[in-house]
C-alpha cells in the first residue's frame, strides 16, 4: 500500500475522531500531533487500536513514541515498515 | 487560507542551508542579551538558592556563546565539558570527580556486552548498592559524609534517566554515539535543582537542532523568563496569601489555604520551565514541561498539563507495557488497570525519589491516599473519554460564545477547586489535620464566608475572562507559536519591566506598602511562620508540610540524617515529668550537629561548678533553650561562655573575685519548660542572679511546644490547665488547629512562667532577669517580644535587658550553623555576647553586678 494513501487514511481518521468540525487544511503530514495535544494517552491508544484494526498490524508499547506517534508522516511511516516487514 | 498547525520548518543541516549570517550574528546577539537580562532579574530578586545562583549566573551566558559559535560536530563535547565543570563546582571537586566516576561506572555497565537483562540486572545491583549507602546501612570506602553529601545530586542526574536509558538501550537501533550518551546524564543544569523534569532519551536526540538554531534559543529565552514569572507568583503567594496549617483559624483561612496549595505548585513549574529553557540554549528544543495546568478541563487533562515529563515517563515505563500486555482484554479493563499500574508507580516513584533525598522510605497516608485519590479520578475521567464515540473539540476557527465559555469554565473550576482540595490535604502531615481543618471552616460558616464566595465566583469570572483571551489571540496571532521578532520583544519588555519592579531605587520613590511589597518579591527568605515549622522540625521531625512544593523543603532536603532532633539523641535524658520529659544527661562526652558536647556532672553543657558558690564569687544560672546551649557551636564559642570570661578575665576584682554563669539551658525548652525546670534545679544552686532569655520567636514556639504535652493528655499545672479548657483543646485535637487556638494565651502563660521563677528567686534572694534577644534572623518577630517585654516590666519583678539590633548589617543567611538550621553559629554568638555585654556594662550596677571599672 502507498505511504500516500496511508497519510491520508491516517489524516481522515485523526481529522473525524480527533478533531472533528475542525478544517482539515490546519492539519499537515508535519503536523505535531503529540507535542501539540491533539492526542493524548486515550487517544493514541484508540489510534493504534484502529491502525492494528484497519492495517492488520501489531503494534508494541515501545513503539508508542514521539518517533512514530508524532504526526501523519511518522505513523504512515511505521505502517509502511509494518507492512513491509510482513511481505 | 487556513492557517496551519505546522510547526515552523525543520533547521534541517545547517551546514547545508545556512542563514544569512549577518541575520543570524544579530538574532545571536538579541538572545545573549535576553540570557543576560535573565541572569540580572535572578540575582536581583535572588530566584534560585544563593550558592547555585551566583555560579549560574556566571557560566551560563559565556557557555552559551562559545556553544552557538562551536562547529557542530562540537557542541555535544563542549556541552558535556560545561556539565562536569558545573558539577565540580557544586559537589567540589573530591565529591564531584566521585560522583563522575560512579556515574561513569553506571552508564558503562549498561554497555556490558552480556545479554540485555543481565545489563538491568546489574545495573539494579549497583543501584541497591548505593540505596545501602543511602540508607547508611553500609560504609562506603572514604568519608560517609561525602557519600551521603553527593546523594541528593546523584539522584538528580540517574535515578529516574537511568530507567529511561535502559528501556530505550532494548529498543534502539543506531548508535547514538559517546557525547550524545554523556550529554543525556550530564546536562549543565541537572546539579543545580534536586527536582529536574525525567527528559525523554528519544526526545532529547530528536530534538537537537531540530528548528532553526536561534529559533530554539529564543524559545528558551522565553520558557527561562515564563520560569521567572512562576517562580515571582509562586513568592507572592508564599508570602502575601498562604498560611500554614497551623494559621487556619476559621472559614477565611481555610479557603485561602487551600487555594493557595495549588498555587504554590508554581514553583515546581518555574523550576522546570527554566530548565527546559537553559537546555534549549544548547540546542535542545524539547517540549513545555507544563502547560496552563490551572486551566485543565478534566482529571485526564490534569494529567496531561502539568509536569508534561512525569506523565510521558509513565506512559512509556508503566502505562503502555501494561496496555499491550492486556490489549486482548476488554480495552475498559486493560485502561483501568493500565491507569491504575501508572499511578501506583508513580507514588512508587515519588517516594523512591524521596528516598535519595532524605535517607528514609516516605510511608505517609496523606501521600499515599493523594496518588489513589487522583489515580480514581484521573481513570474516571478518562474512561469517560474513552465510551465518548468522537472528542468534543472546537474548531479552530469557531466565534466566541458565552455559552461554551462557560460550560469550558465550569468545568476547569470543578477540577481547579478539587486539585485546590487534594494538594491542601497532600500538605498536610495527617489525613486528619486536613478535616480538622474543615470542621473548624465549616463550623465558622465556610458557606457564608466571603473568601468562600470570592473563590466560587471569582475562578469562574477569570475562566470565562481567560477564555475569551485565548480567542482572542488565536485570532490575532494564530495558535501557532510567535516568530523570533515579537517573541524576543515580548520577553525584553517583559524582562526589563521585571528587572526594574527589582530596583531598590524604585522602591525609595514608592509609597511605603508598595515598596515593601516588591521588596518581599526580591527576598529568598521565609515567612515567619514557615521559620518556626523549620524549628518545629528541628525539635520535632515534622518534614510533610508542603512536601516538594516548598522552598522550606530544598533546605530540609540537605539536612545530614544525623542532624537529629535534641530529644532524639544520646545527649537527652528522660525524666519523670509530663510537660519536660527530658534534660541533657550527665557526664556526657560525644558528637552534636558535627560538634563535641561534654556535659558536666549537674547535666548541663558547661565546665565543672561545685554546688557550693565559691567564697567572693557571684553566681549566676542561666534558663534558655537551644541558643543559649550553643547546639551547632564549640562550648567555648556559646555567647554564654563568651559572657562569662570577659566578666572573669576583665571585670573579676572589684566586688567580686569571680563570677560564675552555670549554663542550666536546655534544646527545646520554652519559657514553660524554663519555668519548671527552675523549679527544679534552681534552689540547690544557691544563685545570687538567674538569667531567663526571650528570644524573638518565643511566643509561637512556647504555643507550638506547649501543645504536645495536652495532645499527649499530660497533667498541667491548675493555671495551664484553666487555659487548655478555654482555648477548647483535648487530646483529640489536631495539632495545627491546637496551635492556632492556643496562640491567643501565649502571653497569659508566658507571665505566668516568669512569675513562677520570680516566686522562686524571691525565696532564695536571688535577682530574676529576663534577656529578650532580638536578631535580625528570618522571622524574628520583634513586635511580640518587645509587647512581651512590656508586659514583664509591667506585671513582673524581672529585671529586663532588651537587646536590640545584635546582628546590625550582618547578613543573617551568613549566622546560622548551616542552611538548613537556623541557629547562630560562633560569629552569631558572638555578636550576641557582645550585646549582652554592652547591656550588662551599662546595667551593671543596677543589677549589682559589681563590675571591676
Amino acid at each position: 500500500m502507498a505511504s500516500q494513501e496511508i497519510r491520508a487514511a491516517v489524516k481522515d481518521y485523526i481529522m473525524e475522531e480527533f478533531l472533528p468540525g475542525e478544517d482539515p487544511a490546519t492539519v499537515s503530514d508535519s503536523t505535531a500531533l503529540l507535542s501539540e495535544g491533539i492526542l493524548d494517552s486515550i487517544a493514541t491508544i484508540k489510534l493504534a487500536a484502529w491502525l492494528e484494526d484497519h492495517y492488520g498490524i501489531e503494534l508494541e508499547a515501545h513503539e508508542m513514541s514521539v518517533d512514530n506517534l508524532d504526526s501523519i508522516a511518522a505513523i504512515a511511516a511505521i505502517v509502511t515498515s509494518k507492512l513491509e516487514a510482513r511481505g | 487560507m487556513p492557517q496551519t498547525r505546522s510547526s515552523p520548518p525543520k533547521a534541517g543541516d545547517e551546514a547545508t542551508a545556512p542563514r544569512p549570517p549577518a541575520g543570524d550574528l544579530l538574532r545571536l546577539l538579541i538572545v545573549a542579551l535576553q540570557v543576560g537580562l535573565w541572569a540580572v532579574v535572578v540575582q536581583h530578586f535572588h530566584l534560585l538558592e544563593a550558592r547555585l545562583l551566583s555560579s549560574l549566573a556566571i557560566w551560563l551566558l559565556p557557555a552559551f556563546l562559545i556553544h552557538a559559535v562551536l562547529p557542530r560536530r562540537f557542541r555535544k563535547a563542549f556541552f558535556v565539558l560545561v556539565a562536569l565543570a558545573t558539577l565540580l563546582e557544586v559537589a567540589g571537586l573530591g565529591e564531584g570527580a566521585v560522583l563522575i566516576g560512579v556515574g561513569l561506572g553506571l552508564i558503562g555497565l549498561c554497555h556490558l556486552p552480556i545479554p540485555y537483562y543481565g545489563r538491568v540486572g546489574l545495573v539494579a545491583l549497583a543501584t541497591l548498592a548505593l540505596a545501602a549507602v543511602r540508607a547508611e546501612l553500609v560504609t562506603p570506602p572514604g568519608p560517609q559524609e561525602t557519600w551521603l553529601a553527593l546523594m541528593p545530586i546523584f539522584a538528580s542526574i540517574f535515578m529516574f534517566r537511568l530507567v529511561v536509558y535502559l528501556y530505550d538501550l532494548k529498543h534502539m537501533k543506531a548508535n547514538d554515539g559517546l557525547w550524545h550518551r554523556l550529554a543525556y546524564f550530564f546536562m549543565p543544569p541537572s546539579p543545580f535543582f534536586a527536582m529536574y523534569p525525567v527528559v525523554d532519551y528519544k526526545a532529547f536526540g530528536k530534538h537537537w537542532y531540530d528548528r532553526p538554531a536561534t529559533d530554539i534559543y529564543q524559545k528558551g529565552c522565553h520558557w527561562m523568563f515564563r520560569g521567572v514569572t512562576h517562580l515571582l507568583f509562586y513568592r507572592l503567594i508564599y508570602f502575601h496569601v498562604a498560611p500554614t496549617p497551623s494559621e487556619v483559624d476559621g472559614a477565611a483561612s481555610f479557603v485561602l489555604y487551600v487555594f493557595s496549595s495549588y498555587l504554590l505548585y508554581t514553583r515546581i513549574s518555574g523550576e522546570f520551565h527554566t530548565i527546559i529553557g537553559v537546555l534549549a540554549l544548547f540546542g535542545y528544543n524539547l517540549p513545555e514541561s507544563h502547560h496552563y495546568f490551572f486551566l485543565a478541563r478534566s482529571f485526564s487533562d490534569v494529567w496531561r498539563r502539568i509536569n508534561i515529563y512525569w506523565r510521558d515517563f509513565m506512559m512509556k515505563i508503566a502505562f503502555y507495557p501494561t496496555y499491550f500486555r492486556l490489549k486482548k482484554l476488554p480495552t475498559v479493563t486493560a485502561v483501568t488497570i493500565a491507569t491504575l499500574v501508572a499511578f501506583f508507580a508513580t507514588w512508587f516513584f515519588h517516594a523512591w525519589q524521596f528516598f535519595w533525598l532524605r535517607g528514609t522510605w516516605l510511608l505517609q497516608a496523606t501521600d499515599m491516599t493523594f496518588w489513589g485519590a487522583l489515580a480514581i479520578l484521573v481513570l474516571g475521567s478518562a474512561l469517560r473519554q474513552l465510551k465518548a464515540a468522537k472528542a468534543a473539540r472546537k474548531p479552530a476557527d469557531a466565534p466566541w460564545s458565552l455559552a461554551e465559555a462557560l460550560r469550558v469554565t465550569r468545568s476547569a473550576s470543578i477540577v481547579f477547586v478539587s486539585m485546590c482540595c487534594l494538594l491542601s490535604y497532600w500538605s498536610c502531615n495527617r489525613p486528619g489535620d486536613w478535616f480538622g481543618m474543615f470542621g473548624l471552616a465549616f463550623r465558622d460558616g465556610l458557606l457564608l464566608a466571603p473568601a468562600f464566595w470570592l473563590l466560587v465566583l471569582g475562578v469562574p469570572t477569570l475562566g470565562v475572562l481567560l477564555h475569551l483571551g485565548a480567542h482572542l489571540r488565536d485570532r490575532r496571532f494564530g495558535r501557532g507559536p510567535l516568530a523570533f521578532g515579537p517573541k524576543a520583544t515580548l520577553v525584553l519588555s517583559g524582562g526589563l519591566l521585571i528587572a526594574l519592579l527589582g530596583q531598590p531605587a524604585l522602591h525609595r520613590r514608592l509609597p511605603d506598602e508598595m515598596a515593601t511589597f516588591l521588596r518581599s518579591l526580591t527576598q529568598d527568605s521565609f515567612r515567619q511562620s514557615d521559620v518556626e515549622l523549620m524549628e518545629r522540625g528541628y525539635y520535632e521531625n515534622l518534614l510533610g508540610t508542603d512536601r516538594f512544593t516548598s522552598h522550606l523543603w530544598d533546605l530540609q532536603m540537605q539536612r545530614p540524617s544525623d542532624w537529629v532532633p535534641f530529644a532524639d539523641s544520646e545527649f537527652a535524658e528522660p525524666i519523670d515529668d509530663e510537660i519536660l520529659q527530658y534534660r541533657i544527661k550527665a557526664g556526657v562526652d560525644g558528637i552534636f550537629h558535627r560538634v563535641p558536647f561534654i556535659t558536666n556532672r549537674w547535666g548541663m553543657r558547661d565546665r565543672d561548678y561545685e554546688e557550693t558558690k565559691p567564697e567572693g564569687a557571684l553566681r549566676i544560672v542561666l534558663y534558655g533553650s537551644s541558643y543559649a546551649v550553643g547546639s551547632g557551636v564549640e562550648q567555648e564559642d556559646a555567647w554564654e561562655k563568651r559572657t562569662e570570661r570577659w566578666l572573669n578575665e576583665e571585670k573579676a576584682g572589684g566586688r567580686y573575685s569571680s563570677y560564675e554563669i552555670l549554663n542550666l539551658a536546655v534544646p527545646g525548652y520554652t519559657t514553660v519548660h524554663r519555668a519548671l525546670f527552675a523549679r527544679r534545679t534552681m534552689a540547690r544552686f544557691a544563685p545570687d542572679i538567674v538569667l531567663v532569655t526571650l528570644l524573638d520567636r518565643d511566643d509561637s514556639f512556647t504555643a507550638s511546644r506547649l501543645v504536645r504535652p495536652i495532645r499527649r493528655g499530660a497533667r498541667l499545672p491548675a493555671e495551664l490547665e484553666d487555659v487548655r479548657r478555654r482555648a477548647g483543646i483535648d487530646r483529640d485535637t489536631p495539632e495545627d488547629q491546637a496551635i492556632a487556638r492556643l496562640r491567643p494565651f501565649v502571653d497569659e502563660i508566658v507571665l505566668w512562667s516568669w512569675r513562677m521563677i520570680e516566686e522562686d528567686c524571691r525565696k532564695l534572694g536571688a535577682r530574676p532577669v529576663l534577656v529578650a534577644m532580638m536578631t535580625e534572623r528570618e522571622g524574628a518577630d520583634h513586635d511580640a517580644c518587645k509587647r512581651l517585654c512590656r508586659l514583664a516590666r509591667e506585671q513582673t519583678g524581672l529585671f529586663v535587658l532588651e537587646l536590640e539590633g545584635i546582628w546590625g548589617d550582618h547578613d543573617p543567611r551568613k549566622l546560622n550553623v548551616a542552611p538548613w538550621d537556623r541557629h547562630p553559629n560562633s560569629f552569631g554568638h558572638q555578636l550576641m555576647a557582645e550585646a549582652l555585654i554592652k547591656a550588662l556594662e551599662a546595667e551593671g550596677e543596677a543589677l549589682g553586678l559589681g563590675l571591676k571599672n
